[in-house]
């Protein structure tokens, strides 16, 4: 089966090769935060879910545009398959991010801006998958759920900017200048490496989705006598 | 002696908030990535 | 091309429209100005009566020698700042470890008749500076306001 070892495996390898040197660093040679402690070691992996799940929205906003310009099954399957992962980053991020607030703010939840935009994104794009699945359609159901994957993008640029545009518990982004250096190498490895494996993951759901969306759009088969059993 | 209720500033025993963590995102991705591959091992296939 | 594939490329225009009139009006503050997460000092004594008997919420930063801790080893007596008002609080709870002078805290809780705030619910905002146990903190009350981010809506 060659038709197995594609271009994407080698990618999803990349990152699991890469996210095992990120994290080793990350939790055992990186220094512990003068007032966090090890607790601040969560960020290596909270960030990169963030980052990731935020470029897999974008992608899906890119994916959704095109497959209403262009009608091919091929950008629907890639929409869904962003969504879908984008989705399992998400609910990690939530709960990464939940551990860390109790642990640092002293809660697990408030109703902060960039929690809530979060949540929201969450339930909006679970909403797109939920929408996909009632159309039974194929032609309507890639239309509908195209436009509604664009409409649910409003949040994610929302995401991102809404510590700098408002009052929020969350702290606004990071750069180099406010990170000890030691601390940046791991945390851009496991940027990189979720970004890699959100890549991997994507194109095995979108092949899935594929070869459904074909097998849906093939010529109903002859009806098969009912096995008896 | 460093007083037991009254905090210092510094989060001691972070640990377990660490393990937590690393925890719920390994196993999330691990059971998505198993899902994934259940899934295009029988495509369109029901039984 | 057939009809239903370009209403479908009318379609991405206009979803893309409106997605991006929508994120303009949320960036150009069309409900930052009814949402505002948390007051500082300032703005809670300008409220002044205005603020009491109602759950709000204040940040700031904790007063440096402000903190006092009663007898009863769980009333906690502090003062949160933005540089230029102070607030006296009370708080009926422990407060999470990383709780100090100096750090940024978001509080819930009520404007007492005597100016005083009553909170239950203590919460610590970190900053985005993330340094190792050896490095000083260099900074100033000033710097640290900054990082309160009052300015935003």
């Amino acid at each position: 089966m060659i038709e197995r070892l594609k271009w994407h495996h080698f990618v999803g390898l990349l990152g699991l090769a890469i996210v095992v040197a990120g994290t080793w660093i990350g939790l055992f040679v990186a220094p512990a935060e003068r007032h966090m402690g090890d607790v601040m070691r969560i960020m290596y992996v909270h960030v990169p879910s963030a980052w990731s799940a935020l470029l897999c929205f974008t992608f899906v906003f890119v994916a959704a545009v095109a497959s209403l310009w262009t009608s091919r099954k091929r950008w629907d399957a890639y929409m869904t398959g962003g969504i879908e992962v984008g989705c399992v980053l998400t609910a990690l991020l939530l709960v990464q991010g939940s551990i860390w607030a109790r642990a640092t703010w002293g809660v697990w939840w408030d109703w902060d801006v960039r929690l809530t935009t979060s949540l929201v994104m969450l339930l909006l794009f679970c909403g797109v998958l939920a929408l996909r699945s009632f159309i039974e359609e194929a032609n309507r159901r890639a239309t509908w759920s195209a436009i509604a994957a664009i409409v649910a993008f409003v949040d994610v640029p929302l995401v991102y900017f809404c510590v700098r545009w408002w009052r929020s518990l969350h702290q606004i982004q990071s750069s180099p200048e406010t990170v000890n250096s030691a601390m940046v190498l791991p945390l851009r490895l496991n940027a990189v490496a979720f970004l890699l494996i959100a890549i991997w993951m994507i194109a095995i759901r979108a092949r899935i989705e594929l070869a459904r969306l074909q097998a849906e759009d093939a010529p109903e088969p002859e009806p098969l006598a009912i096995e008896e059993r | 002696m460093s007083d037991a209720v009254m905090p210092e500033g510094v989060i001691a025993g972070g640990w377990s908030y660490v393990i937590a963590a690393y925890s719920v995102t390994a196993i999330g991705l691990s059971v998505y990535i198993w899902s994934l591959v259940s899934r295009s091992r029988k495509p369109g296939d029901e039984s | 091309m057939s009809n239903e594939s370009r209403s479908r490329k009318v379609l991405a225009i206009v979803a893309v429209l409106i997605a991006g009139g929508a994120l303009t009006f949320l960036a150009m503050g069309g409900i930052g100005e009814n949402l505002v997460y948390y007051w500082s000092p300032s703005e809670l004594k300008e409220a002044g009566e205005g603020a009491r008997g109602a759950t709000v919420r204040l940040g700031g930063l904790v007063a440096p020698g402000s903190i006092e801790r009663g007898d009863d080893g769980l009333a906690l007596r502090f003062a949160v700042t933005d540089g230029t008002e102070t607030v006296a609080v009370t708080a009926s709870t422990v407060p999470p470890a990383m709780f100090r002078e100096g750090i940024g805290v978001v509080l819930e809780g009520e404007l007492a008749g005597d100016g005083t705030f009553h909170t239950e619910r203590l919460m610590v905002k970190h900053d985005n500076e993330y340094r190792a146990p050896e490095e000083e903190d260099g900074r100033s009350m000033e710097d640290l306001v900054k990082s309160l981010q009052l300015e935003n809506g």
